[in-house]
């Protein structure tokens, strides 16, 4: 019985559908008269065939199983609670030659959704989603250089974007259904950028400071601290709409009280990498340590520093906009210094009439700042960048310069790597950065660029900063930092030969860069 | 052979034979197996179903639990004063659509969701000390549906 077993199967392997099998098409039907032979092979198929179904079933049920477990502790990456090991210890290599630094500002992106496909760069073209408490992978879909709508990004959004580490949860943020936040760009889309990458350095662990959104994260790159705030202002109610920050009397926001515990703090970090699983309760346990807060505040902050120490600075933005942080510093808004605060037409004339300063922060105008919304185009920032890029190589000032371009927040755009969790304030997902100079480190980019896998945050540029020019750290997020000592090399000559590029022709407004 | 066995398949013929074979293969199973082809079936009928009504859920229901999940999304807005006023214009057309789907239970809840946001815009409208407020917020979610997806 057993040998007559094993002689079917090589027969039931040849022909795994028995309806195929050539005599019993051809044959008549017959009904079985009397259980003899013929019945009893048919019977133990019958039984293999229903045995295998069910084997097959049971198999693939496990191996879901097994898959969704798998699945689930993969993507549910560890945090860790301290910066990358090399930042407090490491240091910029060689004589530092650098003295100019221009620190651009960009809006609202990912690193995986500008350089998620730049080939050796920690990016990914899959990205999570949270349904019903279980993380699953779909797709990027290519980057929309129109953005249709905003992404909620503030701390909440954040965190629940985050998710503990998870990065799943960017499909739940407010707006970010339809998950527009998660598209990636690709070299056609960003040939410029990706020029720069190309030839210089394409830093691809810079996190950002906080969870989001604008108003904290430009705080945190000019005083190393964004003075705990958790949001954007809050315009409307009963208050004056007259004025805009420390010109307005009543804008204000919440944000984290200064004074907690650090057992304190120790728990609202602990609720904010378990917010996405008690979501929307622990919104409010945290914010049970929130205070109205008005947007017009003091703190020390680097440009005091640069002042103090006599080098000169600029902050290239625009008044009564939301990204101006010296805005909201009233010691700054209200004092000498605010002479400092100037347009960002202006710098071109700076390069050109020979009066750049030593430090310039450059927030570009809200139609090239590539923020999602508002009909605003990524191709007309990128022209604008290079506008300014070019406009340095240009000039006498190149030889010297180190340019660091950011974005200011994630966006709801989705990001793959877990930040650190350094504080109740970030870190935020990674954006993308950019260091251009004759002094960065070469490597195997197409035209020599580096890849720079060390961990950054704005904290960084300020370290640099502070690093280049003799100064001491104004908090313990600069002072930890590392100071973008992956990104130079000053031990090997400097590449002078400036890139200088085209403008891009196929942008919504063409290559006009006059747009108000 | 397999051009001339395709066709045979669909034919009334073929009808009548898969037929035959399922008949007699039927005859021939034992009584546990009969048992366990009959919990097998079962089975899969029971998780399609519940796969397409969910946790026992009608399809209104399911509607007026989106319809409020989507706006549950303004939460995240750290206590912006349009937002929530925007917040406390929808909740009441949830609460409507939740209790027309039979979902007592939910509509209550949402409904005291509502009274708290409203408190919290008259909160903020007035710059006052929002922790009752916030307070008033935590008791009110605690008691929310659960959404499940983004």
């Amino acid at each position: 019985m057993r040998q007559q077993t094993l002689a079917q199967a090589p027969a039931a392997i040849a022909h795994p559908d028995a309806r195929y099998h050539p005599p019993r098409m051809s044959a008549p039907i017959r009904q079985p008269t009397s259980r003899g032979p013929t019945h009893r092979r048919r019977l133990r198929r019958s039984r293999a065939i229903f045995g295998a179904v069910v084997a097959g079933a049971i198999a693939a049920i496990v191996a879901w199983q097994l898959w969704s477990s798998s699945a689930s502790t993969s993507s549910n990456g560890q945090r860790s609670t301290a910066p990358s090991d090399n930042r407090s210890s490491s240091s910029l290599t060689g004589k530092n030659p650098i003295k100019h630094i221009i620190f651009i500002v960009d809006e609202n992106r990912s690193f995986d959704n500008f350089f998620g496909e730049y080939p050796g760069a920690d990016g990914t073209t899959t990205g999570k989603i949270w349904v019903n408490g279980q993380t699953k992978t779909i797709p990027l879909k290519p980057g929309i250089d129109v953005a249709p709508h905003d992404i909620e990004h503030g701390l909440v959004a954040g965190l629940l974007s985050i998710d503990g580490g998870k990065m799943d949860g960017f499909n739940r943020v407010l707006y970010g259904n339809d998950l527009t936040g998660y598209t990636e760009f690709s070299r056609s889309q960003l040939p410029n950028y990706y020029k720069y990458a190309d030839r210089f350095v394409l830093a691809d662990h810079f996190f950002t400071s906080a969870f989001g959104p604008t108003n904290p994260e430009h705080l945190y790159t000019v005083a190393a601290d964004g003075y705990g705030l958790v949001d954007n202002f809050s315009a409307g109610g009963t208050g004056s709409t007259s004025g805009f920050y420390c010109d307005s009397p009543d804008m204000s926001v919440e944000a984290f009280r200064r004074n907690i515990s650090s057992s304190g703090q120790q728990q609202i970090m602990t609720w904010e990498d378990q917010l996405g699983s008690h979501y929307p309760l622990y919104i409010y346990k945290i914010a049970a340590f929130w205070q109205k807060q008005r947007n017009c505040f003091d703190m020390p902050t680097l440009p005091d520093e640069l002042t103090r120490a006599g080098i000169t600075w600029k902050y290239y933005a625009d008044t009564e906009n939301i990204y101006n942080a010296l805005e909201e510093i009233k010691h700054v808004r209200f004092g000498p210094e605010w002479k400092n605060v100037q347009s960002p037409d202006q710098l071109i004339k700076d390069l050109q009439s020979h009066h750049l300063p030593q430090v310039s922060w450059v927030n570009p105008p809200v139609s090239y700042d590539e923020h999602p919304g508002s009909g605003v185009s990524v191709c007309a920032g990128e022209n604008w960048t290079v506008q300014h890029v070019n406009a340095v190589m240009h000039s006498p000032y190149w030889k010297d310069t180190a340019i660091v371009q950011v974005w200011d927040d994630f966006g709801g755009f989705y990001d793959h790597i877990p930040p650190p969790h350094l504080d109740y304030m970030g870190l935020g997902p990674r954006a993308p950065a950019l260091i251009i100079s004759p002094w960065t480190r070469r490597g195997t980019n197409p035209d020599g660029g580096y890849i720079d896998h060390t961990a950054y945050e704005f904290g960084s540029v300020l370290a640099f900063i502070e690093k280049t020019f003799g100064l001491k750290p104004l908090t313990v997020r600069d002072a930890k930092a590392d100071p973008l000592s992956g990104a130079f090399d000053f031990t090997h000559g400097p590449d002078l030969k400036p890139l200088i590029l085209p403008y891009r022709t196929d942008c919504p407004y063409g290559n006009d860069l006059s747009r108000q | 052979m397999r051009r001339l066995d395709s066709p045979d398949r669909s034919s009334p013929r073929a009808v009548k034979t898969a037929g035959a074979s399922v008949a007699r293969w039927w005859s021939n199973l034992r009584l546990f197996g009969k048992v366990a082809v009959v919990l097998i079936t079962i089975a899969v009928l029971a998780a399609v179903l519940a796969a397409t009504l969910g946790e026992g859920g009608t399809n209104k229901q399911e509607a007026a639990l989106a319809a409020f999940c989507t706006d549950e999304q303004l939460l995240q807005t750290s206590f912006r004063i349009q937002a929530m006023s925007q917040l406390a214009s929808r909740l009441p057309g949830d609460v409507q659509l939740l209790e027309e789907s039979g979902d007592a239970k939910d509509a209550a809840a949402v409904e005291r969701l509502l009274a708290a946001v409203k408190n919290m815009v008259t909160t903020l409208e007035a710059h006052a000390v929002i922790g009752p407020a916030n307070a008033k917020m935590a008791r009110a979610v605690s008691g929310l549906p659960a959404c499940t997806s983004g």
